[in-house]
């Protein structure tokens, strides 16, 4: 019992992903290429790197400011909002994004948010979905904790006060268990997508006989509702709702 | 131009004309209504496609009711125009008159074919008459035909001069087949001719569709002669048009042809049948009637031109398209200055090629300085022989606004250079400027004081990437659906549970075990005391005390559940008062002890202690025992 604690203790400290050797050359080698100008090498390299198996917000913002510079802004915005999902609080992520997104045709007018959401997304975007799982774990423990002391304990004031915490962590618990299993689920789940025609009309359904309601172009963010066949039913950030063809846009 | 031309080449034929009517109508005498009424159709009937030409419908006789036909497929420029001729002739002294009344119809052929002129009609005396009918045959390419006043009022024949077809052309040709995007190729319209040309009219200009282009011929320049001979056969040659063309896409491009309409002349001997009269004399003089005027179209040949594309290997990010072969030179005004005094920097590109086509440079200024809009001047110089060349000037106004050390970093242009067939990069000196406070400085603006400048962003870029070290992890990795996660939800919990089990179950084992030996307190000690008294018997006093003091320690410890190791006389106190056991009995349990270690070693009878003691001994225990009830 007690070994196969240790061994999976052990399982658990190691990082699951280590980098390897060569994928640090790669990255040494990615930079320097970027340095010097040569953006589509920094590109290959870094999809070097992906295509190893692994990946970071930092290579998908640095393969960003490389197609950036080439000026290919729909890949740019692409690879930010990937950045952007496994490190929401990057301030230069963010930044970057903001500025090419300035670059593109489309200023598609938000519709503000309730002061609920954005403070529920403020805290959900405070951690990416590896680190709200860690952070549940750790709060498991403590709650566990606590329990034991207000189980063994046979004074009935220390019994009471840990209770209290203890319930209090128990509800805490849960909460970051049900923010881990939604990034979780957004992490899995490519519910965004990037324009990459330069213009298209969408349609009114999946099909192309149906009705044009509006006109989008390239590098515009959508939001996947619904897909059908060749089709994803998009929202675009003002609100408005209709069908693009599947081809038109790339999964973030 | 055009006028020198025609001085150049010919003669004017319409003077001819002007001159026969003026002597005809001088010479109107009577009519004799002898001779019989004919009513002909005349004029050409082999013309070209936009070519214009005339049909002519003449009586002899005065007429009315003139009928033209409807000329189907040919439009009419103008028409039925009506002139009347009077003649007299006088031969061998018998004066005859003639008159003839023409109807003129100016038309020109838009489509190809044969068009059948229907016949015209008039009536003379209350008689109708007639004309034959004529077809006109329309050909696609202009045909050598004749035309100007060719069909004479006399009707007499006419010799069939014809031009032939290497007589007058048009050529254009250019310097270079396979130029660079942007480079400058020289496009010649050259006019050979072996006849005279009265006149050139330019119907239809090449359009230069992709091309940028520069006249290169002055008026006077135009249409200089020269001669050369070509096969073996002497032509007149010159210029028409020459252009400095610059093609502004890379491909194939083609130059239309340039199309004229011209009047050549041509020489006609013995035109007329000789005869003394002075008339005929006088029309044989060169000035008069010896020339013909035939019009005719030319085209010259269409320029297909195979445009490459400027290499893009080592293509520098800031070439604009300047094609060439430069030179850059910057100078300014002043490099000691006070503040808002105004500098003047002049870039100065000078060399060969499309030198208008630059519109920016790219300068960089210290942000600081406030900077007008250049004024660009240019000093083309255009040459029939080498093109377009010359100098585009940049004229910057800079106002620094602030004192201080200010360096203008050296301008750098790229162009193509056609000789080497590569990128250059042309860069000029820097200027080092050094700025001192004006005397305004302090007063008028307001970078000073209260309000401070703001900083001001000169441009926007994205940030820098991530450098260093930075950890990679397996893509599509998530802790959340691993085993690793559920384990370390899972097995904590699990150790919880067990860990609470077992404790608890101790707990409970310990617990038993000092309820047992609280019950069994009271008969252990009873028992001790059984025993003490049975050495009080024998007279062990030893054994007898050691047997009471473990009778009352023995059952403190079982009864109030005290380890054996932390009996003390302290500890006791504080167990009984916290066992609510009342003070008085307290201090008697601990005195009973106190007798107990003091009898051992007092003087005295040992018996009679002996009993005491033993008596003390149980009767503490019972009170206790009672206390605790």
């Amino acid at each position: 019992m007690k070994r196969f604690l240790i061994i999976l203790f052990i399982f658990g400290l190691s990082k699951a992903g280590f980098s390897l050797t060569s994928n640090d050359s790669l990255v040494s080698m990615a930079m320097n290429q970027y340095n010097e100008g040569a953006y589509n090498d920094a590109i290959s390299t870094y999809d070097q790197i992906i295509a190893n198996g692994y990946e970071s917000s930092e290579i998908y913002y640095n393969k960003a400011n490389a197609y950036f510079k080439l000026n290919d802004i729909p890949s740019a915005i692409l690879f930010y909002e990937k950045a952007r999902k496994l490190n929401p609080k990057d301030e230069d992520i963010l930044y970057n994004l903001n500025v090419a997104n300035s670059r593109i045709v489309d200023n598609i007018e938000q519709v503000p948010d309730i002061f609920l959401k954005v403070w529920w997304n403020n805290f959900y975007n405070m951690f990416s979905a590896n680190d709200w799982a860690k952070i549940t774990i750790g709060l498991f423990m403590i709650t566990l904790f606590f329990a034991a002391i207000y189980f063994l304990s046979n004074r009935r004031f220390t019994k009471k006060i840990f209770f209290t915490i203890g319930s209090l962590f128990l509800i805490v618990t849960i909460f970051s268990f049900v923010l881990s299993y939604q990034k979780f689920y957004y992490s899995i789940e490519h519910k965004e997508a990037i324009v990459f025609q330069p213009t298209i009309t969408v349609k009114s359904s999946p099909n192309n006989n149906s009705v044009d309601l509006f006109v989008i172009h390239e590098g515009s963010k959508v939001y996947i509702t619904d897909e059908l066949d060749n089709w994803y039913e998009i929202r675009i950030a003002n609100g408005s709702i209709g069908w693009l063809p599947k081809s038109a846009t790339q999964l973030i | 131009m055009v006028d020198q031309f025609i001085r150049n080449f010919a003669f004017l034929t319409d003077t001819m004309k002007k001159g026969l009517t003026l002597i005809l109508s001088l010479i109107i005498l009577g009519f004799t209504a002898e001779a019989q009424v004919t009513f002909e159709a005349s004029g050409q009937t082999n013309v070209a496609v936009g070519e214009q030409f005339m049909i002519r419908f003449t009586v002899n006789q005065q007429g009315t009711n003139f009928i033209g036909p409807d000329f189907k497929g040919l439009n009419i420029l103008s028409g039925p125009n009506i002139s009347t001729n009077t003649s007299y002739s006088n031969i061998n002294g018998k004066m005859s008159q003639s008159m003839s009344v023409s109807y003129t119809y100016y038309l020109r052929a838009v489509k190809e074919g044969d068009f059948k002129v229907a016949p015209a009609k008039i009536t003379v005396d209350n008689e109708e008459y007639q004309t034959k009918e004529l077809t006109v045959h329309v050909s696609k390419e202009p045909a050598n035909t004749n035309t100007g006043n060719a069909p004479d009022a006399s009707g007499q024949d006419q010799n069939q001069t014809q031009l032939k077809e290497n007589d007058l052309f048009l050529r254009a040709s250019i310097d270079k087949q396979n130029p660079y995007l942007g480079e400058q190729v020289i496009l010649t319209y050259k006019i050979y001719t072996k006849v005279p040309i009265a006149q050139i009219v330019i119907n239809k200009l090449s359009n230069f569709q992709g091309f940028w282009m520069k006249n290169l011929l002055t008026d006077q320049e135009a249409l200089k002669q020269q001669s050369e001979i070509i096969d073996g056969e002497e032509y007149v040659i010159a210029e028409l048009r020459k252009f400095a063309i610059f093609p502004q896409k890379s491909g194939k491009l083609t130059i239309d042809p340039l199309e004229l309409e011209c009047v050549a002349q041509i020489r006609q001997a013995n035109q007329r049948r000789s005869s003394n009269s002075f008339l005929d004399s006088f029309f044989d003089d060169p000035f008069f009637g010896g020339t013909r005027n035939i019009q005719k179209i030319l085209k010259s040949n269409a320029i297909t031109l195979d445009v490459k594309p400027l290499p893009e290997v080592n293509k520098p990010l800031d070439f604009s398209g300047t094609v060439g072969d430069f030179q850059i030179k910057g100078s300014i005004n002043a490099t000691e200055l006070k503040t808002n005094d105004a500098i003047t920097l002049r870039y100065q590109i000078t060399g060969s090629g499309n030198i208008e086509l630059i519109d920016k440079l790219n300068t960089k200024f210290p942000s600081d300085f406030e900077v007008y809009e250049p004024k660009i001047t240019n000093n083309i110089i255009t040459n029939s022989a080498s093109g377009v060349s010359g100098s585009r000037t940049f004229e910057y106004l800079l106002i620094p606004r602030n004192p201080g050390d200010f360096e203008i970093p050296p301008l750098t242009f790229n162009y193509f250079n056609l000789k080497s067939n590569s990128y250059q990069q042309l860069k000029t000196q820097p200027f080092n400027l050094k700025v001192e406070k004006g005397a305004d400085y302090q007063s008028g603006l307001v970078y000073s004081g209260a309000n401070r400048e703001a900083i001001q962003y000169i441009g926007t870029d994205i940030r820098h990437i991530k450098t260093g070290n930075f950890a990679l992890v397996k893509s599509n990795y998530f802790l959340f659906n691993t085993t690793k996660f559920i384990m370390w939800m899972v097995i904590p919990f699990a150790l919880f549970i067990a860990f609470i089990l077992i404790w608890k179950k101790q707990a409970k084992k310990l617990n038993n075990q000092s309820l047992m030996r609280h019950k069994r307190a009271t008969k252990v000690a009873r028992k001790s005391l059984k025993n003490a008294q049975a050495y009080l018997g024998t007279k062990d006093s030893a054994s007898f005390y050691n047997e009471i003091s473990q009778a009352l320690w023995g059952y403190l410890s079982d009864k109030f559940n005290i380890p054996k190791a932390e009996l003390s006389k302290e500890t006791v106190n504080l167990k009984l008062l916290d066992k609510k056991v009342k003070e008085k009995t307290i201090i008697q349990f601990i005195e009973t002890l106190n007798h107990c270690d003091y009898a051992r070693f007092a003087p005295g009878d040992p018996e009679s202690t002996m009993d005491t003691i033993y008596n003390e001994a149980l009767e503490i225990i019972t009170k206790i025992e009672r206390e605790l009830k």
